[in-house]
């Protein structure tokens, strides 16, 4: 575990993120984002698709989803650092802590005000303040896409938001 | 007589996705293309739509509505169905490359429409021969 500071990653495409090269921009990189900032390398990770010899990271939303000891509605969320879940609501089961894998849905970090998650459409990261983001994927995923909270799994990186080094 | 020729109709196509003609004398491969097509891969999927899913791996919660257990059929069908007519691109690549015996494939399901981007998907190794997928070749692929 070690302290990651999310600046550092402002304005980079996956393949200056991940070491083993999963970085086909027809790939959703969410995910793949947020646990190559988390250091979080369960279930199904980019090593495991594409070999290589970087560090892994897990790269599906319902299985960081399901990693995360708390979860629960965007309103409810606890203070600090959390992960910020946005899918359609009717795809999120929180009593079972599970969430379908649809192809739409996405996860960014929520840290300090912003919620910095990987634009797809743009390859890079980028952090943008949480109306944006749940009324872009409003547009993206239909009106009953929704915002849930997850607090971050066992053995995450500590977020820090500061001057990029 | 109508009856008659939808009978055979039917066990004709039902020979086809079987694979080689049983008791021909001269059975054909399931996969007759060289190299082979896209269209192979498809017909490889379709043909092995009732393969479970291999579990404790890639494949694991993959289905699109949680079904215990999925086959390739659930999968797949899953993300086609996410295909409704919408603007933006989407689109399926497959391929299969590798001897008649033993191809590696690829088909994923793909859609790129601004913020909505996703590719998903399955490779499996096949006997294109007798159009058997082996099961514990299969990988879910996708990220998101």
């Amino acid at each position: 575990m070690a302290a990651v500071n999310l600046t550092g990653f402002d304005g980079l495409d996956i393949k200056n993120i991940c070491g083993n090269g999963y970085d086909s921009p027809t790939e959703n990189h969410c995910a793949h984002f947020v646990c190559h900032a988390l250091d979080l390398d369960f279930g199904y990770t980019c090593k495991k698709a594409k070999g290589g010899s970087g560090s892994a990271a897990n790269l599906r939303v319902h299985e960081l989803f399901a990693k995360c000891p708390k979860v629960g509605k965007w309103a409810d969320k606890p203070p600090g650092v959390v992960l910020a879940f946005v899918t359609a609501a009717g795809n999120v089961q929180l009593a079972a802590h599970t969430m379908s894998n649809v192809p739409n849905k996405h996860v960014g970090i929520f840290c300090d005000l912003f919620i910095w998650n990987y634009h797809n459409s743009l390859d890079k990261v980028s952090k943008e303040t949480v109306s944006n983001f749940e009324s872009r994927f409003k547009i993206a995923y239909g009106k009953s896409a929704a915002l849930f909270f997850g607090t971050l799994p066992p053995g995450s990186n500590t977020v820090t938001v500061g001057p990029a080094v | 007589m109508v009856q008659g020729m939808r009978a055979i109709a039917v066990s004709m196509l039902v020979a086809t996705l079987a694979g080689p003609a049983a008791g021909s004398g001269q059975a054909q491969p399931f996969v007759q293309s060289t190299p082979p097509t896209a269209k192979d891969a498809l017909r490889l999927v379709m043909r092995n739509a009732g393969v479970t899913l291999p579990r404790g791996g890639s494949c694991d919660g993959v289905d699109t509505t949680e079904i215990e257990n999925p086959t390739i059929g659930d999968y797949l069908g899953g993300f086609l169905a996410e295909l409704a007519p919408a603007p933006g691109v989407s689109g399926i690549a497959a391929s299969c490359t590798g001897e008649p015996a033993d191809l590696a494939c690829e088909v994923t399901i793909q859609r790129d429409a601004g913020d909505e981007v996703w590719a998903w998907g399955l490779r499996f190794r096949a006997d294109g021969i007798t159009g058997d997928i082996r099961p514990d070749s299969l990988e879910c692929t996708g990220a998101g």
